[in-house]
């Protein structure tokens, strides 16, 4: 069945695209800007010396590192698939430095490929368990598995050996998500109040990380107010996302279009800027256009990075709650992070499917996690 | 904590120069992508021992690894193509050869061109192939880009008189061997086609539904003449059956595109109560004469379940229409093979008078009692 609905896909997917082939009259046309080209054209020139000094690590680790900054700041998979092509060549070496294992595991589960990460970092660990960047990285795929005694072990032992900030977010995130949210909120929130004047990364992802507990115990207008103080400071994608799931909840569309005008070119961003336009009557076909080919490519393609996306397209683009279910379960088992949970729930909501509500509360308590906004929806008809 | 690890934590509280550690927990629980991922599309149209056919290359892969940006300022223009486009036609043609039957064909480009593709814009590098003999057994040998993305695929078309297949190469998957004298080209057209039959045969709530409406034209030949009863009952059942097909494609098309839905379990709820309201009918010939009216009603719930099972198979925009053509095809394939084992059976028990009617009561009494359970499930879904 999966080859069928594979050589469909690639059909489609050939067959999206309109083939209106031409030469530009004017010459001098920028065709497509290169970001950061000169800090391209700088990796092209460390690709080469690192062709010349093969075995100089350091000279590697740092590639790859560059890469991994740009991808995560374009939000562009191929600057990862650079780093892991580069990589490559180095696995089966016998010395390769814990960092660079690191460095690859993080690749992997860039790609939700979890469990490979996962083997690699138990490895690390069992050599080096001081291998804080180990620790901290399994702590995290522990959390989006749902495995959160595992996970707060990770964060625990991560005490003294980072910054307070980076630890102390760790733990309250993971005791949060137990249903601990009334001590993890403010201890977070005085851990954020003694950095305030320091404007790293480090706090803006606090920030972020106190805004998803924020919406998880039902203050949407506090979850609001952090994430509007870290998009002062970047555009953040992944708070954007946030933000605008909260605006589209509040039916405040417009504000939705405005916020994310400007970044389109990130798939998440995408589909949200398009419910929006949708749900307001404003809908742009190029938008749509796009975002359709996007998703068409993701599910050919997707390794499983995709199945979030994929399954709200599903549900609040094509308002087809049935087949959102398939993929929205299928990510459920693959990542149990509370975006997900309330994906799915909100998928069976729709669908009325009352024996799938029934099964994934089993799941859902078992797992531990606690969510308001989750628990409304089961409580409860209606869903956003 | 080692000294190079204090000295990287240092870096990211002192300042931002250190900060891929930051940026990989940053983004652990996030997967935030662009649409960005590469490829390529390549198509060839085939006739004789010749292949026409265009490839195209998205920019940006090419300026990563060619080097297409000749002034070096990150804005590629038409005039930076030109001056690239001789190192550009020689990385493609020595990464892509094809081979028939262990003997490598001639490729030539044509002028190169451009293709916008959804948000990006690619090289259109029109080709022409010439192989020595003519073209049945391919061989494609794709090895662009892998060694600078390990994720870059490249999607192939290629068309013949036999039919179309598609291919697709990726770092794994560096040889493809396409046999022409098979073409796969409705193998997804046949697959759904297929579907459709063995839906409709698994599915015990329509066929019981199904030989119920025959039960019911047969009762209703009742006060014909007896000599009229095999044309009678053939004009019957295709009246009933078409009205039936009409009502179902008609729901299956508005559910599949997406225009109209109902919750799965009101549709398999409903479903059961059709083929309970059927079998009360046989019971007690409510509906006589206009039995493709109460077929057409059902039908339309009937479809809307099809529909679950179509959807359920991916179906895709680009290829919606096709495939619920053939869905709906198998659908109807599936049905007339039920209807034509029925009929006669039908007929037969028609002839047995009084044991005949036992026979048919007793069956459909069963069948309403399995369909109320089916009802009373559903419902408390």
């Amino acid at each position: 069945m999966k080859t069928v609905v594979l050589i469909v896909l690639m059909i489609s997917l050939t067959s999206i695209v309109s083939a209106k082939v031409y030469r530009p009259d004017d010459h001098t046309q920028v065709l497509i800007e290169i970001e950061h080209s000169v800090r391209l054209q700088e990796l092209k020139v460390l690709r080469q010396q690192l062709k010349q000094q093969a075995n100089n690590q350091a000279l590697l680790s740092n590639i790859i590192a560059q890469y991994i900054k740009l991808g995560r700041e374009h939000a562009d998979e191929r600057y990862f698939s650079y780093a892991e092509s580069l990589l490559k060549p180095y696995l089966q070496q016998a010395h390769l430095a814990a960092s660079i294992k690191v460095q690859w595991a993080d690749i992997l589960q860039r790609q939700h490929q979890f469990t490979e990460a996962m083997v690699i970092l138990n490895q690390v660990l069992q050599s080096e368990p001081s291998q804080t960047q180990a620790r901290l990285m399994r702590s995290v795929i522990y959390q989006i598995k749902g495995e959160y005694k595992l996970a707060m072990a990770d964060c625990k032992a991560l005490l003294g050996r980072v910054d307070l900030l980076l630890s102390t977010t760790c733990i309250a995130q993971i005791d949060g998500l137990q249903g601990n949210l009334e001590r993890s909120i403010p201890l977070l929130q005085q851990t954020i109040e003694r950095y305030t004047n320091n404007d790293s990364e480090t706090l803006q992802w606090s920030r972020t990380v106190l805004a998803e507990m924020f919406l998880r115990a039902g203050k949407i207008s506090q979850a609001s107010d952090q994430l509007d103080e870290v998009l002062t400071h970047a555009n953040d994608y992944y708070a954007l996302a946030l933000k605008a799931d909260i605006l589209l909840q509040q039916a405040r569309y417009d504000e939705v279009m405005a916020l994310l005008h400007h970044h389109r070119k990130v798939s998440k961003l995408l589909l949200r800027y398009v419910i929006a336009s949708n749900r307001s009557g404003k809908n742009q076909s190029i938008d749509s256009d796009t975002l359709s080919a996007v998703i068409e490519r993701a599910r050919l393609f997707s390794t499983g990075a995709h199945k979030r996306l994929l399954a709200r397209y599903d549900l609040d683009v094509k308002n087809n709650p049935q087949l959102a279910i398939i993929t929205a379960r299928d990510n459920w088992q693959r990542q149990r992070e509370p975006e997900d949970a309330l994906l799915l729930v909100r998928c069976l909501t729709a669908a009325n499917d009352r024996t799938g509500l029934q099964s994934f509360r089993k799941t859902f308590q078992q797992q531990g996690l606690r969510d308001k906004r989750i628990e409304a929806i089961m409580a409860g008809p209606g869903d956003e | 904590m080692t000294s190079e690890l204090k000295r990287l934590w240092q870096g990211l509280a002192m300042n931002n120069k250190c900060q891929w550690l930051l940026f990989m927990l940053f983004m652990l629980p996030v997967c935030t992508y662009g649409h960005s991922s590469s490829e390529a599309y390549l198509s060839l149209q085939i006739k004789a021992n010749q292949a026409s056919g265009a490839w195209e290359f998205s920019l940006r892969d090419l300026e990563y690894v060619v080097g297409v940006d000749a002034n070096g300022d990150g804005k590629i223009t038409w005039n930076d193509i030109k001056q690239r486009e001789t190192a550009i036609q020689q990385y493609i043609l020595s990464g892509v050869h094809i081979i028939q039957r262990e003997q490598a064909c001639s490729v030539t480009p044509g002028e190169t061109m451009l293709n916008n593709r959804q948000d990006t814009v690619f090289l259109h590098l029109p080709i022409r192939v010439v192989c020595a003999d003519s073209i049945e057994q391919l061989t494609l040998q794709y090895q662009l880009f892998f060694s600078q993305d390990i994720r870059h695929h490249a999607i192939w078309t290629i068309a013949s008189s036999s039919g179309s297949v598609n291919r697709i190469s990726s770092a794994n998957n560096r040889w493809l061997q396409v046999d022409l004298m098979e073409p796969t080209s409705y193998l997804g057209f046949k697959e759904f086609v297929s579907q459709g039959i063995w839906h409709i045969w698994i599915g015990l709530d329509h066929i019981l539904f199904l030989i119920l409406l025959m039960l019911a034209v047969e009762n209703s030949l009742k006060h014909l003449q007896r000599r009229e009863h095999n044309r009678q009952r053939w004009l019957r059942v295709i009246k009933t059956v078409t009205a039936f097909t009409l009502a179902h494609s008609v729901t299956l098309a508005l559910a599949t595109t997406g225009w109209f839905m109902l919750p799965t379990s009101w549709v398999e709820s409903a479903i059961a109560l059709s083929v309970i309201l059927a079998g009360f009918n046989v019971l007690f010939k409510w509906v006589n004469e206009r039995l493709w009216l109460f077929a057409f009603g059902f039908g339309l719930i009937h479809g809307f379940g099809f529909a679950s099972v179509l959807l359920d198979l991916g179906l895709q925009k680009s290829n919606l229409l096709l495939n619920l053509l053939a869905f709906n095809l198998g659908v109807e394939l599936g049905q007339l093979v039920i209807v034509v084992l029925a009929i006669p059976v039908i007929a037969g028990l028609g002839k047995m008078n009084s044991s005949g009617i036992f026979i048919r009561h007793t069956a459909t009494a069963g069948v309403i009692m399995l369909a109320s359970v089916w009802f009373v499930q559903r419902i408390a879904m």
